[in-house]
C-alpha cells in the first residue's frame, strides 16, 4: 500500500499513534512524532512511498518531537531521536521537516555497515551508475537533480550504499535536498521540477526539498552497478572540463567522504579498492547545467 | 519491577544468550535489537550472538543489524588499541607506568567483558607524584586541554579525582587522566596507593597495567552507583556480571573480593552492585558472599528502597520503549544524589549555583 492511499487525518494519527510505516529502499523506517508540521510535508514528498505492514521488522525507528512542554511555546523547538538517542541539538520548530530529512541521512549513514557509505550522489541510466562524491558545496544535489529530471534514476543525493557483499551500489532514495541558489537554478532548469517550501536560516542557509520521480521509488530495491565516479564542481563562470583522475588519487578522494571507511577497516578497503579498479575516475567543472547533463549521458555512454 | 524487568527480551537474552537467541521470534528479535541499542549493548550483543551461534542462520533483517554492530565492535576494538600505543609511546619516553581503567582495560586486556564492548573516552590513571610529567607528555604529543574556562580548570585540579578532560587534535579521541579512582572530597575515602599494589602487567605491553580483579570489580561498581549518569547503568551491570563470571575460577576470589571491599572502603557499591546483578542478571554469586556483603555494606533499608525505586526504574526506562512519568525526577536525584556523594554540602552548593547562573555556555 502507497502512502497517497492515506488522507491527511490517517497520516497524522499513524504518526501520534502507533507510527507511520515507511519503506525508504531496502530499510523500513517507522516514525512517530506529535507535531502537526511534519503531516504536510511528509504526504507531499513522501506520496509514492510504499507502507509496509504491522507486524513487518522496524529496521529503524524514529521519533521527531518537542523537546519539553517549556519548549513548544518559548522558542518552540524540534528535536529528533532514534531509539532513544538524541544525536543532534534541537532545531527551530520551521525547521522540522529538514531536520526530519537530515537525521534519517544520519540514522541510515551510521548504522548500515554492511555497506561503505560514501557521502555521493548517486544517479543510474541502463543499470550503471554514476557516484558524485562530494563535500558540501560541490553542487553534487544540484547535478544530481538536473540528471533525475533529465529522465535518469537516482538512487540517492546524499549517499553511496556499496554493498560489501556484492560490490553493487544500493538505493535509498528520498527528496532531494537543494540550497540557496540552486532552488531558483532548478526551479529555472525544468518546469517538472516539484519543490517544496523553502525554509530559511538553516545552519546550511536556505533548504528546500525536491520530490523525486516515482520510478525512483517503485524501483527502489534495484541496486546498480558503478561505473563512473565523477567529482563535481559548480564555478561561475568555469569551462566545462572533464579530467580523468588516477585510481591512486580517486581511492583516497572517495575514502575521504566516506562516512563508515574507519569503522569497515580491511573490508571496506578491499570493496573500495574493487570498485576503484572497474571505475572510470573523473573531476568534472562546470557552470551550465544544461552542458553538464549532456556530458554526463557522454560519459556513461562512452563508458 | 524486578520481575517485569527481568521479564524483559533484553535481559532474557543476557541471562541465556544461547536459548533466547534459538527461541526468539523475528518481532521479539525487534525488540532484541532496539533495546540493546537504547542500552549501548548492541554490539555486545552482536559478539556474544556471533560468538555462541553464529550470524549464519538469522533472518537477513537480524543479520543485516548484527553485522553492523559487530563491524562498529571490530573498529572499536582497532581503535582503542592504536589509542592506548599513542598514549604508551607517549609517556613510555619518561617512564611513567599507567593503569587503563574501565572499557578500555577490558579489552586490551582482552577479557570476555571486552567483547563487543564500546566506548566514548578511554579512562588511564597515572602515579599521583607523575601527573604534572604525564600531562605535559601528553601536550607535547598532540593532546589538548577541553576546558578553557578558569573555573572549570580549578575544579578539576582542586576537587577532581582526574585532570580536565583532553582531546587528540588530530584523531579527536577523548582521554580522561586519573590520579585515583574517587574524588578527594567524596563522602567514601580510599587509599590509591593500594589499587596500585595489585595492578597486572599486561602481556603485549611493558609498563601498562590493569587494575587487580578485585579492584577491576570495585571500581566498576562504585563508578556506576556513585557517578550520576545512568544512561549506561545496565551496560556496567553486563561489564559486572562478564567480569565476575570470568574472575570466579580464580581461587579464593570471592572471599577475598569482600575483604577487599571492606579494607578499600568500597562495600556499599559492591553490596548495590551484587544485588542487582543476583537479582536481574542471575550472576552466580555464593550465598554465603552474599551474606557476607549485606552484612558490611547493605545501606538502612528505607536508603535501600530508594536506590531500587531510583535504579530500577532508571533501568526500565533502558530495557522498555515508554517512558515513565517519573523518570525525569528519578534522574535528577540520581543526579543529586551523585554529587552530594562527591563533594560535601558546603563546597557542592556553591558549586552548583555557579553551573547553573555562571555558565559560559
Amino acid at each position: 500500500m502507497k502512502l497517497s492511499s492515506l488522507c491527511s487525518s490517517d497520516i497524522s494519527h499513524q504518526l501520534k499513534g502507533d507510527g507511520l510505516r515507511l519503506t525508504l529502499g531496502c530499510f523500513n523506517v517507522r516514525v512517530r512524532s506529535s507535531m502537526e508540521r511534519i503531516v504536510k510535508p511528509i504526504e507531499f514528498f513522501y506520496a509514492d512511498y510504499e507502507l509496509f505492514s504491522e507486524g513487518d521488522f522496524v529496521d529503524f525507528p524514529i521519533e521527531i518531537n518537542s523537546p519539553g512542554l517549556f519548549r513548544s511555546w518559548f522558542r518552540p523547538q524540534v528535536n529528533f531521536a532514534f531509539d532513544g538517542h538524541f544525536p543532534f541539538k534541537p532545531l527551530p520548530k520551521a525547521q522540522t521537516f529538514a531536520m526530519f530529512e537530515w537525521g534519517l541521512n544520519w540514522v541510515i549513514a551510521n548504522h548500515a555497515h554492511p555497506f561503505l557509505v560514501i557521502h555521493a550522489a548517486v544517479v543510474e541510466r541502463d543499470g550503471r551508475a554514476i557516484i558524485f562524491p562530494g563535500t558540501p558545496g560541490s553542487g553534487k544535489s544540484t547535478l544530481c537533480a538536473a540528471l533525475v529530471l533529465r529522465g535518469w534514476r537516482l538512487l540517492s543525493d546524499e549517499m553511496a550504499l556499496i554493498s560489501i557483499e556484492d560490490g553493487m551500489v544500493y538505493p535509498v532514495p528520498k527528496p532531494i535536498s537543494l540550497k540557496n541558489s540552486s532552488i531558483p537554478v532548478i526551479q529555472n532548469f525544468s518546469k517538472e521540477a516539484v519543490i517544496g517550501d523553502v525554509v530559511e536560516n538553516t545552519a546550511k542557509g536556505s533548504v528546500a526539498h525536491m520530490r523525486i520521480p516515482e520510478i525512483c521509488i517503485t524501483e527502489s530495491l534495484k541496486p546498480a552497478i558503478p561505473a563512473c565516479i565523477v567529482f563535481p564542481k559548480y564555478q561561475f563562470g568555469a569551462e566545462l572540463t572533464l579530467n580523468t583522475l588516477s585510481q591512486g588519487q580517486a581511492l583516497i578522494k572517495v575514502a575521504e567522504n566516506s562516512f563508515n571507511y574507519n569503522v569497515t577497516g580491511a573490508a571496506g578497503f578491499k570493496i573500495l579498492a574493487n570498485m576503484i579498479d572497474k571505475c572510470h575516475c573523473y573531476t568534472f567543472s562546470y557552470q551550465h547545467l544544461d552542458d553538464a547533463v549532456l556530458s554526463m549521458d557522454q560519459v556513461i555512454r562512452n563508458d | 519491577m524486578i520481575s517485569l524487568l527481568r521479564s524483559s527480551i533484553l535481559l532474557r537474552f543476557l541471562r541465556d544468550p544461547v536459548a533466547a537467541s534459538q527461541s526468539f521470534s523475528l518481532a521479539q528479535w525487534a525488540i532484541l535489537i532496539q533495546s540493546a541499542r537504547r542500552a549501548n549493548l548492541l554490539s555486545r550483543v552482536a559478539c556474544l550472538v556471533d560468538d555462541l551461534i553464529g550470524l549464519d542462520t538469522l533472518h537477513q533483517k537480524v543479520r543485516f543489524h548484527l553485522h553492523s554492530a559487530l563491524t562498529v565492535a571490530q573498529g572499536n576494538q582497532r581503535s582503542v588499541f592504536w589509542e592506548i600505543r599513542q598514549i604508551h609511546q607517549a609517556l613510555a619516553e619518561h617512564n611513567i607506568p599507567f593503569i587503563i581503567l574501565k572499557g578500555a582495560a577490558y579489552i586490551v586486556g582482552e577479557f570476555s567483558a571486552g567483547a563487543g564492548r564500546l566506548l566514548s573516552d578511554t579512562d588511564i590513571m597515572v602515579p599521583r607524584d607523575r601527573l604534572d610529567e604525564a600531562e605535559t607528555a601528553f601536550y607535547k604529543n598532540g593532546w589538548i586541554t577541553t576546558k578553557f574556562d578558569a573555573y572549570d580548570q580549578r575544579y578539576y585540579r582542586t576537587w577532581m579525582h582526574e585532570l580536565p578532560p583532553m582531546q587528540h587534535l588530530d584523531r579527536g579521541t577523548s582521554l580522561d587522566v586519573h590520579h585515583t579512582i574517587l574524588p578527594p572530597t567524596s563522602a567514601l575515602k580510599l587509599d590509591v596507593d593500594k589499587l596500585w599494589q595489585q595492578v597486572q602487567p599486561l602481556k603485549s605491553f611493558n609498563g601498562i597495567y590493569v587494575l587487580g580483579p578485585a579492584d577491576m570489580i570495585l571500581h566498576s561498581a562504585t563508578h556506576l552507583f556513585h557517578d550520576g549518569e545512568l544512561e549506561n547503568s545496565l551496560r556496567d551491570l553486563v561489564d559486572l556480571d562478564a567480569l565476575l563470571r570470568s574472575f570466579m575460577s580464580i581461587e579464593g576470589f570471592w572471599e577475598y573480593l569482600y575483604t577487599r571491599a571492606v579494607e578499600l572502603n568500597l562495600s556499599r557499591p559492591l553490596f548495590y552492585a551484587i544485588r542487582y546483578l543476583t537479582k536481574l542478571l542471575d550472576t552466580p554469586v555464593p550465598n554465603d558472599v552474599y551474606q557476607s556483603v549485606l552484612l558490611s555494606g547493605m545501606p538502612r533499608k528505607s536508603v535501600c528502597s530508594i536506590m531500587d525505586f531510583l535504579i530500577l526504574r532508571n533501568l526500565a526506562s533502558i530495557v522498555f520503549e515508554k517512558k515513565s512519568r517519573l523518570l525525569g525526577p528519578s534522574k535528577f536525584l540520581m543526579y543529586v544524589r551523585s554529587h552530594y556523594l562527591r563533594m560535601p554540602i558546603h563546597l557542592l552548593f556553591p558549586h552548583l549555583l555557579r553551573k547553573q547562573f555562571c555558565s559560559t555556555k
